[in-house]
């Protein structure tokens, strides 16, 4: 029987890293002082699946690393063993090791001895010091834990205990209790008894159904696993019960039968006694197993897993180049993909519908028809809407990482702070989280390296030592808002101004509001830490948080009071696969705008345009002075209208600054799915991707911050050609 | 009488199989550009459209077209006369779009490509594809893998993973400012 297990790899390694995560938080969150034993057993049963799969997988390496920690885990757990910062340190480093192994595998690697060795050598010494002083008080659970050893090591026989009580259909689908009894005879000695009460008359009795069970006895050096095997294709066909027992037991379960036995009196008492141990263990263990498959059930709300690959074959190519990005699937809860079955149920019912209408088309069915058609936009709607919700995952994905990662820059930076985390069940699209993990971190480690003060300098500013950063997040709109709070120092105007003139960001004179103050901080090159450190310092990051914020169509703020802290808030779109968006037409071109950067649409009359320098048209909109860009001359098509007068402008924001299209109709608004250029074609500067039109056609949707700055350097080269 | 239906059967499938099998044997799409004659790899040819309008994509290189919805994806057209610098000639009824699709890494890149008519598909051995003489006017020679002949007629065989490249494109956007 052999069957492909590198098929289930992905799987397992995808598990695992899941496991390591809920590891990792529950080592954090392990109070050496004050904790829950369920806390310890959460990260008992982590290990304890990672330890399970990497065992059936074959890698060994981490499960014997697993081990050891399971080891030291259960020690704990029975509170034999004090919990103490340096061995939770030591837990944490080792998840980092499993991690970073666990990772190499999933790429195929090989798995060098000193990725592992030197926690593993600690783990081991860890626990062997333990035992040379505590040696007396770890009685029965040293041996449960070493009960895997023992079982493989021992020469002398342990006594098995199996009740087998099979269905009566079971020799229907081609099984032989005698073959299998064959092979368990080929372990050891067995003793087999077969209870017949349950054979009826001879009237009644099927020639092929089976009204036997069996008792049978086992002495053997096997393991478990072994035995699982022999009755591993009828599991589902019986009842079926195996236990180790003493030899005494053995016997009366046997019902008085004599088991021939070669080991001598003495061995055997100290056998039973183990064997007994080694019962409780494996009881223990089974429990553990049960819980842990609960549990993972439970944490998953049933969940299945959705492949996102497009096709077999690719996922084949994955699978063999092993460059595996291990990103691939996501996890779905059942409810969501019911409701879409549901939604998939109703617009067949449209469907047929309307097929039935079409049969007979007369005007009284006209009615009908609408109905149905207005039915089926409605479902395509819904339909639409819990496709989306598919590729939505909790922020806490993102959010997770943060415990481990304020906790050890906390101790890097010597300074004392409490990481609170809001709203993680806010969902987001797994696109927009992917991208937005590394932005977060920048701005984490920037309040906790900027922001937070030493806790000397907090005391004198009589605030507590401890200072605080708050992640929050939740829906506003159509649009997620992630707020980063900290209680610190808050941002130094003066600082910040002085700072841009001397890297030339401003001049001497500017007159800044505080908005625009705060909003230097993500010009490039910007940084005022006076020392370069690895945490933050070095200019770059705050430029590329907004860069990757605004490459996702979000928007970053940030608002700061001296000595009371400062918040940053960013704003992102919850889907980047649709987008609301504001139809217009240009020539016989229609355009979209992202109804998100359009400020207002109005006619504009031609005498209150104002030419400035001779390359830029301005009008006044509540004493802004917006540029006006005739959408017709950039792209360079056939306009209908080039006079104002009958003209639309609409009046767009980004980047920071407003501008108007000039187009020559406003058509409607709508919900249009983004696709690509890229994926056949070039990315074109101010094109975000296109989108189809209801009839077809293809329409191209603006990039706003895009169109502003190719239009700021089409200037800028129009001025230099003049010069 | 039966003898002679038996030989007829047993060629059929030979000639099947060495349409197939034969390693150097390649079937080519003969298509019209501006009185000549060209082939596209057949493996590359998706489909052929006829001639629709293609939505315009701003300041892109001449040859260019826009792009069309082929179900549900975005595809660029190119026309292949001004590519080539051919003179230009407006779309008729015989104008059509060919499809191509080439491989790059994960993905299948697809491109359309305009061209005056297109006429035959026809099977070509590796052997009897030459080499295209060295000139210095006309096309590119990149663009070109061979010549052969089919029916009489010189076919110019086009390279169609090295037309599809986006350099150049991208090169023009790059260094283009509308000005």
């Amino acid at each position: 029987m052999s069957i492909d297990l590198s098929q289930f790899h992905q799987v397992f390694f995808e598990e695992s890293f899941e496991g390591l995560d809920i590891m990792e938080q529950a080592l954090l969150g392990l109070d050496p002082e004050n904790f829950e034993s369920e806390t310890i057993n959460t990260i008992f049963r982590a290990a304890h699946s990672i330890k399970g799969g990497s065992a059936t997988f074959k890698f060994n390496q981490v499960a014997d690393f697993t081990h050891v920690m399971e080891t030291l885990l259960d020690e704990m757990r029975n509170g034999e063993r004090p919990i103490t910062v340096t061995s939770v340190d030591l837990l944490l480093k080792s998840v980092d090791v499993l991690r970073e192994v666990l990772g190499l595998l999933q790429q195929k690697a090989k798995v060098d001895e000193s990725v592992y060795k030197a926690i593993f050598d600690q783990l081991n010494s860890l626990i062997d010091n333990e035992h040379s002083v505590a040696n007396e008080t770890a009685t029965s659970t040293e041996e449960v834990t070493n009960s895997e050893n023992t079982t493989a090591t021992n020469n002398s026989s342990t006594h098995w205990f199996i009740e087998f009580k099979p269905q009566p259909q079971i020799l229907r689908t081609g099984n032989e209790p005698i073959r299998m009894f064959r092979e368990l005879e080929s372990f050891g000695e067995l003793v087999c008894v077969a209870d017949i009460s349950n054979i009826p008359t001879l009237a009644v009795l099927e020639e092929d159904s089976c009204c036997l069970s069996w008792r049978l006895g086992l002495v053997s050096n096997v393991e478990r696993s072994a035995i699982d095997e022999v009755f591993e294709w009828v599991a589902d066909e019986c009842e079926l019960e195996i236990k180790q027992v003493s030899k005494i037991e053995l016997e009366e379960l046997i019902n008085g039968t004599k088991l021939v036995d070669a080991v001598d009196v003495s061995v055997e008492q100290k056998e039973s006694q183990q064997t007994q141990a080694i019962e409780a263990a494996n009881e223990a263990n089974e429990g553990n197993q049960k819980e842990t498959s609960n549990e993972t059930n439970e944490a998953s709300g049933t969940s299945i897993q959705v492949r996102q690959s497009t096709d077999v074959k690719s996922n084949e190519q994955v699978a063999t180049t092993a460059v595996n990005t291990g990103g691939s699937s996501i996890r779905v809860g059942i409810d969501k993909v019911d409701s879409l079955i549901n939604l998939v149920g109703e617009l067949v019912i449209t469907q047929s519908m309307l097929t039935q209408v079409s049969d007979d088309l007369t005007s009284a069915n006209i009615e009908l028809i609408r109905e149905g058609l207005a039915q089926l936009q409605q479902n395509t709607r819904e339909l639409q809407e819990s496709v989306m919700q598919i590729r939505m995952l909790p922020i806490s994905f993102v959010f997770n990482r943060f415990p481990r990662m304020v906790r050890d820059l906390s101790a890097k930076l010597n300074k004392k702070v409490e990481l609170i985390i809001k709203g993680e069940n806010t969902e987001l699209d797994k696109t927009v989280m992917e991208q937005i993990g590394d932005p977060l971190v920048h701005l984490v480690r920037n309040s906790m390296d900027h922001g937070i003060e030493t806790p000397e300098e907090r005391l004198s500013k009589g605030k507590d030592q401890t200072g605080v950063v708050e992640l929050n997040a939740f829906h506003q709109g159509g649009s997620i808002v992630i707020e980063i709070i900290d209680d610190g120092a808050g941002i130094n105007k003066d600082k910040v101004k002085g700072k841009a003139i001397e890297k030339g960001i401003i001049n001497t004179g500017d007159e800044l509001s505080d908005e625009q103050i705060f909003q230097l901080i993500f010009e490039p090159g910007f940084s005022t830490a006076a020392i370069v450190s690895d945490v933050s310092g070095r200019g770059v990051g705050m430029d590329v948080v907004k860069q990757n914020i605004s490459s996702l169509g979000g928007t970053v703020e940030v608002t700061s009071k001296p000595d009371k802290g400062s918040v940053f808030t960013i704003r992102l779109p919850l889907t980047l696969a649709i987008l609301d968006g504001q139809l217009v037409r240009v020539g016989d071109q229609i355009y979209i705008i992202p109804l998100t950067a359009v400020v207002e649409s109005l006619a504009v009359n031609p005498k209150d345009i104002v030419s400035v320098a001779g390359s830029m048209e301005v009008f006044k909109l509540r004493n802004v002075d917006v540029p006006i860009l005739r959408l017709y001359e950039t792209f360079g098509i056939k306009p209908e209208n080039t006079e104002f007068d009958n003209t639309t402008i609409v009046v767009v924001e980004g980047a920071g600054f407003q501008m108007g299209f000039m187009v020559d109709e406003l058509l409607a608004q709508q919900q249009v799915v983004i696709k690509s250029l890229e994926s056949n074609f070039v990315a074109i500067e101010g094109i975000s991707g296109a989108t189809i039109l209801g009839d077809g056609r293809v329409a191209l949707i603006l990039d706003v911050s895009g169109m502003q700055r190719r239009s700021a350097r089409a200037k800028y080269k129009k001025r230099a050609k003049v010069a | 009488m039966s003898t002679e239906i038996v030989p007829l059967k047993m060629n059929l499938p030979m000639e099947i199989e060495h349409v197939i099998d034969s390693s150097d044997s390649r079937q080519f799409l003969s298509f019209k550009l501006n009185h000549e004659y060209y082939g596209f790899d057949i493996l590359k040819v998706c489909e052929i459209r006829g001639w629709q309008l293609p939505t315009l994509l701003p300041n892109s290189p001449d040859y260019i077209k826009g792009v069309i919805n082929i179900r549900g994806n975005i595809v660029p057209i190119m026309n292949l006369r001004e590519k080539f610098g051919f003179e230009m000639k407006a779309p008729d009824k015989s104008t059509v779009i060919i499809i191509l699709s080439v491989n790059e890494g994960k993905n299948d890149r697809t491109m359309g490509i305009v061209v005056d008519s297109v006429s035959d598909v026809f099977n070509c051995n590796q052997k009897d594809i030459r080499k295209a003489p060295a000139s210095d006017n006309g096309l590119d020679s990149a663009f070109i893998e061979g010549l052969c002949d089919y029916s009489g007629v010189t076919h110019v065989l086009i390279n169609v993973p090295e037309l599809l490249k986006l350099n150049e494109i991208s090169e023009h956007y790059r260094t283009s400012v509308n000005a």
